[in-house]
């Protein structure tokens, strides 16, 4: 051991044996060991003011203190009121010892009580023996009483609280050193408690702000339309659900990336690349809505067109942090509007149509009748027959365009009656398809729900598009039909209602349609074929939609055709069908009333039924058919039938005609006679009170036949 | 009038008196009368203020040296 080492022991022992003597001489003096009591009393305040300092929870931090303090000061209780916002009110936010329990919930006005009194005038308060009592005109405390010491808390801005402790442990009174430690003490954990009050009052920001962003993010991805939104370099760092759908973007992939890389959209009709939107709503500052005709082409190559906005978003001070576009897939709502224009344009065709068919139907009555009653006297034999024949051919063609032509006017409402589509499909395609290269295969369910259908009119559609097929397939081959039920016609096409619909499929497997052609196949007069007349689709669209229907067509070139019709269907049974009997016209015999406006048809009228034996009696107007009536029945010569036009311009027509006649003569016999073959009246004219229909242009043979039946019932 | 019910807080000290005030006030039917009895310096002022926050009606105020006597009547307003 050195000398230097040997000397610094010998002071350390030296510092020891000093130390050891005072501690003795601090233990054997009262005033010593009062001095020790304190340092230990000091040490235990600094102590649990350091654990009440690392704590944030502001509750566990009050009850800390709290419970620090009773121990501290010695107190049966030890309560802690702390100051509202408005620092009009304190509450009871911790306590601990006898009664603790009846604090809380505890809230008082500032200038109540004790505490009240501290926090007002930011002084502790004493309520013992040795202190000074402060307030004013008030008792001082007395042996018995129980004790209470009061100290502020103070904070950065003010006071904040106090510390109040009631009632010394073991009775007796709180002492001035008691106020000193608990003074100290306040002072130590005050900033703590505000701290943890901070902490608090951010924890609970952080966690309405963290609710609020959730809300918002919720009502962003439940927004019906594709909400995107951008930061100032353009970058994605939103984007909601719908979004999400429409471009085939998550917002995982999104985030981060430049708003093009995601948002691809070009112009419908040029197909070149549109601006940027966001771009431009960053540059302007203002809000811009998308050009029409902007298709956006999703990630898997989908297109939809869209309607859209841009706006800018704007922080506190208004400067523009970043872009938010709203979106909207409209590709449905453009496919109804298209839709719904087509409809609009036929029907305006329709009654254009309606009317030219119904003036050429009464010139036709005169054509198809005098050849009727040329042939009629002519023998088959003669020269002339065969080319009235062909004449009478040709006529009877043009009546069936004009009856076309009226199948998509206004005249041409569908008259409904509950059937089955399976008897319409197999009669019509049976029908078109006799003789033909060309069969049909169905899969119709047997229970397909029924409809309420104009038959012939349904027959018609059927028809029309199986010939369409025929002809698509020149060389022959397989048309399939298939048929199905519907639960919910909203979920095949937008322009559907949410009601079960019968489905109807046609099928070819010929050259297809061109895809610039297929928007113009329903319009009037369009046909690709030399031969036809271009009204057969247009009347079938007409038809299927005034039967509350729809028409779809898919087609690809060399690929085929699918016609798809959907009908409203009806959850009840078919009744079995009626049919009227034929009659067949012998000679006639009776008295016949006809009225008419156009006289070329009162003329064939009239030599039919004279040709046929009946005795005529013609007249122009309603008016004057009922006079003509009254008159001969009051004679005591009643006609035997009325044969009545229904339309008569600017005069009376049939139907009120036969109602103002079976007005004093209910049993009278009138025959509908209309230009309209489709109208209402001429498919249901028992429900208008006639006892027949016939429709113009006729042949001597039809008129005869109805005048018959007419007269023998 | 009669007193419904009667308390003594004497010794106790504040808030003692009021939550023992407002704990009793509870209990009675309204329109009923509480004598509450104290010797805490601030009781008077105390439960003047804690029945004009609460619509009581302060019958009778009586001081006794340090102790003071108050009779109150529970509000009729609920």
């Amino acid at each position: 051991m050195n000398r230097e080492r040997k000397e610094h022991l010998e002071e350390i022992l030296k510092l020891r044996e000093e130390n050891a003597f005072f501690r003795k001489t601090l233990n054997e003096t009262s005033a010593g060991q009062e001095l020790l009591r304190q340092r230990k009393e000091f040490a235990q305040v600094l102590k649990v003011s350091q654990a009440v300092v690392s704590e944030l929870d502001l509750q566990k931090v009050l009850n800390l203190v709290a419970q620090s303090a009773r121990e501290i000061i010695e107190a049966e209780t030890v309560v802690v009121p702390i100051l509202n916002e408005e620092r009009d009110h304190y509450a009871y936010m911790a306590a601990v010892g006898e009664g603790a329990g009846e604090f809380a919930n505890l809230q008082y006005k500032i200038h109540v009580g004790m505490c009240g009194w501290v926090l007002r005038n930011e002084r502790p308060l004493l309520f013992g023996e040795p202190a000074e009592w402060w307030i004013e005109e008030k008792t001082p405390w007395e042996e018995g009483q129980q004790s209470a010491l009061l100290v502020p808390l103070s904070g950065r801005k003010g006071i904040i609280g106090g510390l109040s402790g009631l009632g010394k442990k073991g009775g007796g009174s709180f002492t001035e050193h008691d106020l000193e430690l608990l003074t100290l003490f306040a002072n130590q954990v005050s900033i703590a408690i505000e701290n943890a009050r901070l902490f608090q009052e951010k924890e609970e920001v952080i966690s309405d702000l963290e609710k609020e962003k959730e809300r918002l993010a919720v009502t962003l991805r439940s927004i019906g339309d594709g909400v995107i939104t951008a930061d100032m370099a353009g970058r994605v760092i939103l984007i909601n659900k719908v979004a999400e759908e429409l471009t085939g973007w998550s917002q995982k992939e999104a985030a981060g990336q430049p708003l093009q890389s995601i948002f691809h959209i070009i112009n419908e009709k040029t197909r070149i690349r549109c601006e940027d939107p966001v771009a431009k709503v960053l540059s302007s500052g203002k809000v811009i809505g998308l050009a029409n005709h902007t298709l956006l082409i999703a990630k898997d190559g989908t297109e939809r067109i869209i309607a859209d906005s841009g706006a800018p978003i704007r922080d506190r001070e208004s400067r523009v942090i970043g872009a938010v576009l709203v979106f909207r897939d409209i590709t449905e709502k453009r496919k109804i509007e298209s839709e719904l224009l087509k409809i609009k344009k036929l029907e305006s065709l329709g009654v254009l149509a309606g009317g030219i068919a119904h003036d050429f139907n009464n010139i036709l009555v005169a054509i198809l009748g005098n050849l009727s009653l040329a042939t009629a006297n002519l023998s088959p034999e003669d020269n002339l027959f065969p080319l009235l024949r062909e004449a009478e051919k040709a006529s009877l063609r043009a009546q069936g365009l004009t009856r076309q032509l009226l199948t998509f006017s206004k005249g041409g409402a569908p008259v409904r009656k509950l059937a089955s589509m399976t008897e319409v499909i197999r009669d019509s395609c049976n029908f078109v398809l006799r003789g033909s290269r060309v069969r049909c295969t169905y899969r119709i369910p047997k229970d397909l729900w029924p409809v309420e259908i104009d038959t012939g009119q349904m027959s018609q559609v059927i028809q029309n598009l199986v010939i369409n097929a025929v002809h698509a397939m020149p060389e022959g081959g397989t048309i399939e039909i298939a048929c199905a039920n519907l639960a919910r016609g909203r979920e095949e096409a937008p322009t559907l209602s949410e009601a079960p619909y019968v489905k109807i499929l046609i099928r070819d497997r010929g050259a297809g349609i061109a895809p610039e052609l297929i928007d113009k196949i329903f319009d009037p007069y369009f046909t690709t074929k030399e031969e036809g007349s271009g009204l057969g689709l247009t009347v079938t669209h007409s038809i299927v939609t005034k039967h509350d229907g729809h028409i779809a067509v898919a087609s690809e070139k060399e690929g085929g055709t699918i016609f798809t019709i959907y009908l409203p269907a009806v959850t009840v049974k078919v009744p079995g069908g009626k049919s009227t009997p034929r009659t067949s016209p012998g000679k006639g015999n009776g008295k016949i009333l006809v009225m008419d406006d156009k006289e070329i048809v009162r003329t064939v009228a009239w030599n039919m039924l004279t040709h046929a034996g009946y005795e005529i009696v013609s007249v122009v107007s309603g008016e004057e058919a009922v006079q003509y009536y009254r008159k001969a029945a009051e004679d005591g010569h009643p006609f035997d039938l009325v044969i009545a036009d229904l339309t008569v311009p600017g005069g009376m027509g049939g139907t009120a005609t036969a109602a103002e006649i079976h007005r004093t003569h209910p049993e009278a016999k009138i025959i509908a006679s209309s230009g309209y073959s489709n109208d209402s009246v001429m498919a249901d004219y028992e429900k208008f009170g006639f006892c027949g229909a016939v429709a113009k242009p006729y042949r001597m043979q039809e008129l005869l036949e109805v005048v018959a039946r007419v007269m023998e019932e | 009038m009669e007193v419904t019910r009667e308390i003594d807080v004497t010794g106790r000290i504040c808030p003692g008196p009021l939550i023992a005030v407002a704990k009793e006030i509870r209990r009675l039917d309204a329109g009923a009368l509480l004598r509450v009895t104290g010797d805490d310096p601030l009781f008077e002022e105390t439960i003047l203020e804690f029945c004009r926050e609460g619509n009581h009606v302060v019958i009778e105020t009586k001081r006794e040296g340090k102790r003071v006597c108050i009779v109150l009547q529970r509000s009729t307003v609920s």
